[in-house]
């Protein structure tokens, strides 16, 4: 198993907790999905796996290392794992290619030199215009730039918190394809929370329904696709946040 | 007058390297340091101290810097497990804690009563030659602490400060280690800090516990508001205006009929008007951060 979470348990407020026992497996070069109404604690399950928000109870794996008590540079730095927080957080005024440095800080010179040519090559929407502010590009480019940043140190599992949020349908598509090829050539496990749940399902190979902090359905992503709870709540058209499909959500626990 | 006049300069000299200490921890990373007073403390009961024991004023300088150094050191290491409000709210504990050693260890310290009658560099220049050499010390060290600063802020590291202070979940993304550089930026600027609190305590060769106290602290937080906070000129300018405020306050009781004893109060009075207007009117203060914004929105 590539990332492993058991019985995690977290919050913000003492007392209360966002995450009430959250466990899964991914395994390695796996694309998981996690779709949820506002608020279930989506991002916090994130937090929690990078180290951002201590888990209370339960342990984080990565690689079969246990790094529960690690801070987030350490996961960064040492567990390979990286995160792309859910704004979009390029440094505008910064070139494209100052961005995707950006990420490989620790490396040494010369590796992160070629390292951030590999990625511009491979992206001509980014390389073409490297030497342009980050803030020139489209919300798509940008996200496309985050993930590369995030891709520099060549990551074992990428996080990504609501890439596609934003977009447009195509973009979306566009969006969900560049992550497949990311992990076919990267070879990275990829955690990917999203509201677009029928695309991101659709390149997944597993995905997660997370209700009040808890895992309420879990499953091979083509299953949950057709499965007739997530697809009225999901997938049906009814935003996530409507009290009458909160009401239903609950109803699945 | 000219005296009087060399005597402000100097002192608003000293107060700079506070302002730029404080700049650096509270300005470009965002740590709010209420307890800043305690470096300067260290600085100068150093000085005291080993003055006390008969050591070189060099010596006292030196056992500052350290000292200081370590006691940043420490205190940014307790940022790894407190949150920022309540890192704050330490940093001022750690101050007061330190005044009240300062005040019951009376054999070390001179207790209530501080230590008088220490020697300083010019002790044995008298006269303007003397008050001009302290002037041209107290501005060579702003300069320098000027320089320090405005280095620090520049590379790579002030990038990563600023960083820190804007999208701490960021910057830890990116690999960077939250705590480790936030010792370092204490370890670096606490030394400035003490550096000018040894020179003030051989310029008016006297030092007392009531110096430590918290006002002082929120003195420097009001000067980086009114030079405008985050920005090292900004430090520089807003010691000097606060000194101004002081210094003119003494020409007040010619004016109007304040009572002696009031006169501290009264300056105090003008320093919360000021800074209120400041905040009121120009918050970004005098000189505002050379900030390239950065923009998260389209
Ligand atoms: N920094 C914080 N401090 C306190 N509570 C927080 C904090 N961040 C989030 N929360 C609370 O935790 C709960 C879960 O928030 P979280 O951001 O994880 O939800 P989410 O599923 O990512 O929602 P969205 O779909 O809107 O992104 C919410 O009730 C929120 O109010
Ligand atoms: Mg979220």
């Amino acid at each position: 198993m590539k990332l492993q979470a058991k019985d995690l348990t977290a919050g913000y407020v003492a007392g209360v907790n966002i995450l009430n026992g959250i466990s899964f497996d991914l395994a390695d070069q796996e694309i998981m999905t996690v779709i949820g109404p506002n608020g279930s604690g989506k991002s916090t399950f994130l937090k929690c796996l990078m180290g951002f928000v201590p888990a209370r109870t339960g342990t984080v794996t990565v690689s079969g290392t246990d790094c529960t008590r690690d801070a987030a540079h350490r996961r960064v730095r040492r567990h390979r794992m990286a995160f792309v927080p859910q704004l979009d957080n390029v440094f505008g005024p910064l070139s494209i290619r100052d961005n995707v440095r950006a990420g490989g800080q620790y490396m040494p010179r010369r590796e992160r030199e070629r390292r951030a040519d590999e990625l511009l090559g491979r992206y001509p929407a980014l390389g073409d215009r490297q030497n342009a502010r980050a803030d020139s590009l489209s919300g798509g480019e940008r996200q496309l730039l985050a993930v590369c940043r995030a891709l520099m140190p060549r990551p074992d599992v990428l996080l990504l918190d609501e890439p596609s949020a934003g977009l447009s349908p195509a973009k979306v598509t566009e969006l969900f394809d560049t992550i497949v090829d990311i992990r076919a050539r990267e070879n990275v496990t990829v955690l990917c929370v999203e509201q677009n749940a029928v695309q991101s399902l659709a390149v997944s190979d597993r995905g997660i329904v997370l209700v009040q902090g808890q895992v309420a359905l879990e499953g091979a992503a083509h299953e949950l696709l057709l499965d007739p709870q997530v697809s009225e709540l999901y997938l049906g058209g009814l935003p996530a946040s409507t009290p009458e499909v909160q009401s239903v959500v609950k109803g699945v626990l | 007058m000219l005296d009087f006049a060399l005597y402000v300069a100097t002192i608003a000299a000293v107060y700079a390297l506070f302002a730029l200490s404080l700049n650096l921890q509270a300005g470009v990373t965002g740590l709010l340091n209420f307890g800043h007073v305690a470096f300067f403390g260290v600085g100068a009961y150093s000085s005291g101290i080993v003055a006390l024991h008969g050591g070189h004023w060099l010596l006292g300088v030196l056992v500052g810097v350290v000292v200081s150094s370590l006691l940043g050191a420490v205190i940014g290491r307790l940022g790894r497990t407190l949150a920022a409000d309540y890192w704050a709210i330490v940093t001022l504990a750690v101050a007061e804690c330190l005044r009240l050693v300062v005040v019951n260890e009376g054999d070390l310290t001179g207790g209530p009563q501080g230590i008088s009658g220490i020697a300083g560099p010019f002790s044995s220049v008298s006269g303007l030659a003397g008050s001009l050499s302290w002037l041209v010390l107290c501005v060579v060290l702003a300069a320098l602490a000027y320089l320090v600063a405005e280095t620090l802020t520049g590379m790579q590291f002030g990038r990563v400060l600023r960083l820190l202070r804007e999208e701490p979940m960021l910057a830890a993304s990116l690999g960077h280690n939250i705590t480790a550089e936030k010792t370092r930026v204490l370890a670096v600027a606490a030394p400035i800090a003490a550096v000018g609190g040894s020179v003030y305590t051989l310029y008016i060769s006297y030092i007392g516990p009531n110096q430590l106290l918290p006002i002082e602290t929120f003195l420097v937080f009001t000067m980086l508001i009114i030079g405008g906070i985050g920005n090292n000129r900004g430090a520089v300018f807003g010691a000097l205006v606060i000194q101004l405020i002081y210094a003119g306050s003494r020409f007040l009781k010619d004016i109007f009929p304040i009572p002696d004893q009031s006169a501290s109060s009264v300056r105090l009075l003008i320093v919360g008007l000021v800074l209120t207007a400041f905040l009121m009117t120009r918050p970004e203060g005098l000189f505002a951060e050379k900030l390239r914004r950065i923009d998260v929105h389209q």
